[in-house]
C-alpha cells in the first residue's frame, strides 16, 4: 500500500492539523513546495525555509527542512545573510501578499535589485489574515476588507511586475486550483540561478471570502478555475476577454549572474587572489 | 474535536489500517481532516461523499481512476490515494 508522500517531509513533533483555516490556499502550495522539493530529489538537509510573519509564514514550523522563522517582513533580508554564508544550500523564502510588499517592501526589491539567488514563494491572498482581515497592497480596488468596509480606495501591486522591473531573473504566477501547475514553476524557480519569485495565488475563504462574499473555499477555487487563463493562451486573445482574469504562468525568464558569484569574486579580489 | 496528532502517530494509524486489509483506492487520515470538502467537490468520478461527520467518505470505491486530484488539493495532508496506476 502507498502512503501519503508529503509525510516524509512533515516535522515530527509537530502536532497537526496545521493552523490554516479550513480550505486555506496555503495548504496547497504547501503540498505543492514538497512535492517540488521531492522531484528535484534534494534531500531536507540541503533545504533551508525562510519566513516571515503571517499566516503563510508557519510554513517553516511544518516542513521538516532547516528553518528560520524571522521577524515581520524581513525573511528575504535573513535569507540572503543565509545563502551568502552558504551558496550550496536552497533557500526557499515563504512570504504573505502584506509581509513581502507592505512590510518588506524594501527588501523584496532590493533583493530582487542584487539578484540575491533565493526562490521567493509569495502567497497572494489579497488580505492580511492572521491580523483579522486588514487590505493588503494586493487586496484589488473596490474590494472589501475589515479595515475597508465599503471597500478599498488604493489600487494594488502586481508582484510579478514589480520584481521584474527590479531586476528579478524569474517571475511567475500560479493558483491553488491549479496545483501542478504551481508544482511545475516552483520546481523551474528552485533551480533557477538568481532571484526567482513565484506568487501563489491563495483563497482566503475565512476573512477575504466572506468580506467580499465568495463564499466557501470550494467556490473560491471554482472561481479561480473560470478565472485563470494561461499567458500562452492570453497573448493570443483580445485584451478585453483578458481583463481581469489571472494570468500564470511564467513572465520573465533570463540569465543571469546572481550575487553570491559576485561576491566571491569580489572576496578573491580583495584578498589578492 | 479529534485529538491533534503528529506525523509519527498518522503513520502508525494508517499503516495498522492497511494491515488490518484497508483496501479502498482513497485513504482519508481524519483526525486531520477539517471539512472543507474541496475533495469531494473536484474528484472528477464523484467518488467521494461527505458522511454525518463531516469528513469524506469513499462511497464509489469502483469509480476511481487513481488521478491524485484529491491528494494534490488536499490543503490538510489528510487525503491520499492509496494505490499507484498502473503503466
Amino acid at each position: 500500500m502507498r502512503m501519503h508522500p508529503s509525510y516524509e517531509m512533515l516535522r515530527p513533533g509537530k502536532k497537526f492539523p496545521h493552523v490554516w483555516c479550513p480550505g486555506c490556499g496555503h495548504g496547497i502550495v504547501q503540498g505543492a513546495i514538497i512535492r517540488a522539493v521531492q522531484k528535484l530529489g534534494w534531500s531536507r538537509d540541503e533545504m533551508v525555509m525562510v519566513s516571515g510573519i503571517g499566516c503563510s509564514s508557519r510554513m517553516p514550523v511544518y516542513v521538516d527542512f532547516n528553518s528560520l522563522h524571522t521577524a515581520h517582513g524581513r525573511a528575504i533580508a535573513f535569507a540572503t545573510g543565509v545563502k551568502l554564508h552558504n551558496p550550496k544550500l536552497h533557500v526557499i523564502v515563504i512570504t504573505g501578499d502584506g509581509d513581502a510588499l507592505a512590510i518588506g517592501g524594501n527588501h523584496f526589491i532590493h533583493a530582487a535589485r542584487r539578484n540575491a539567488d533565493l526562490t521567493v514563494i509569495l502567497m497572494n491572498n489579497n488580505i492580511y489574515g492572521m491580523t483579522g482581515g486588514q487590505y493588503s497592497p494586493t487586496t484589488p480596488i473596490g474590494k472589501r476588507a475589515s479595515t475597508a468596509p465599503y471597500g478599498t480606495a488604493e489600487r494594488d501591486f502586481d508582484p510579478c511586475a514589480l520584481a521584474k522591473a527590479a531586476g528579478a531573473a524569474f517571475t511567475a504566477r500560479g493558483v491553488a486550483y491549479n496545483a501542478l501547475e504551481l508544482e511545475k514553476l516552483i520546481e523551474t524557480a528552485l533551480t533557477k540561478k538568481g532571484f526567482s519569485l513565484v506568487e501563489a495565488i491563495s483563497p482566503c475563504p475565512t476573512l477575504y471570502g466572506r468580506l467580499n462574499k465568495e463564499g466557501n473555499a470550494v467556490k473560491m477555487l471554482q472561481w479561480q478555475k473560470a478565472n485563470t487563463i494561461n499567458i500562452k493562451a492570453a497573448e493570443k486573445l483580445p485584451v478585453d476577454q483578458v481583463a481581469g482574469k489571472i494570468i500564470t504562468g511564467i513572465f520573465h525568464d533570463v540569465e543571469t549572474v546572481p550575487y553570491t558569484e559576485i561576491y566571491d569574486q569580489i572576496i578573491k579580489k580583495a584578498q589578492g587572489k | 474535536m479529534a485529538k491533534n496528532t503528529d506525523v509519527m502517530e498518522a503513520r502508525l494509524t494508517i499503516e495498522e489500517d492497511f494491515k488490518k486489509g484497508y483496501d479502498l483506492p482513497v485513504y482519508v487520515y481524519k483526525p486531520w481532516c477539517k471539512s472543507c470538502e474541496i475533495c469531494v467537490a473536484f474528484c472528477p468520478k464523484n467518488v467521494l461523499e461527505m458522511g454525518e461527520d463531516r469528513k469524506p467518505i469513499v462511497a464509489r470505491p469502483d469509480d476511481c481512476i487513481l488521478c491524485k486530484q484529491c491528494e494534490i488539493r488536499c490543503p490538510d495532508l489528510a487525503i491520499f490515494v492509496t494505490r499507484e496506476k498502473k503503466k
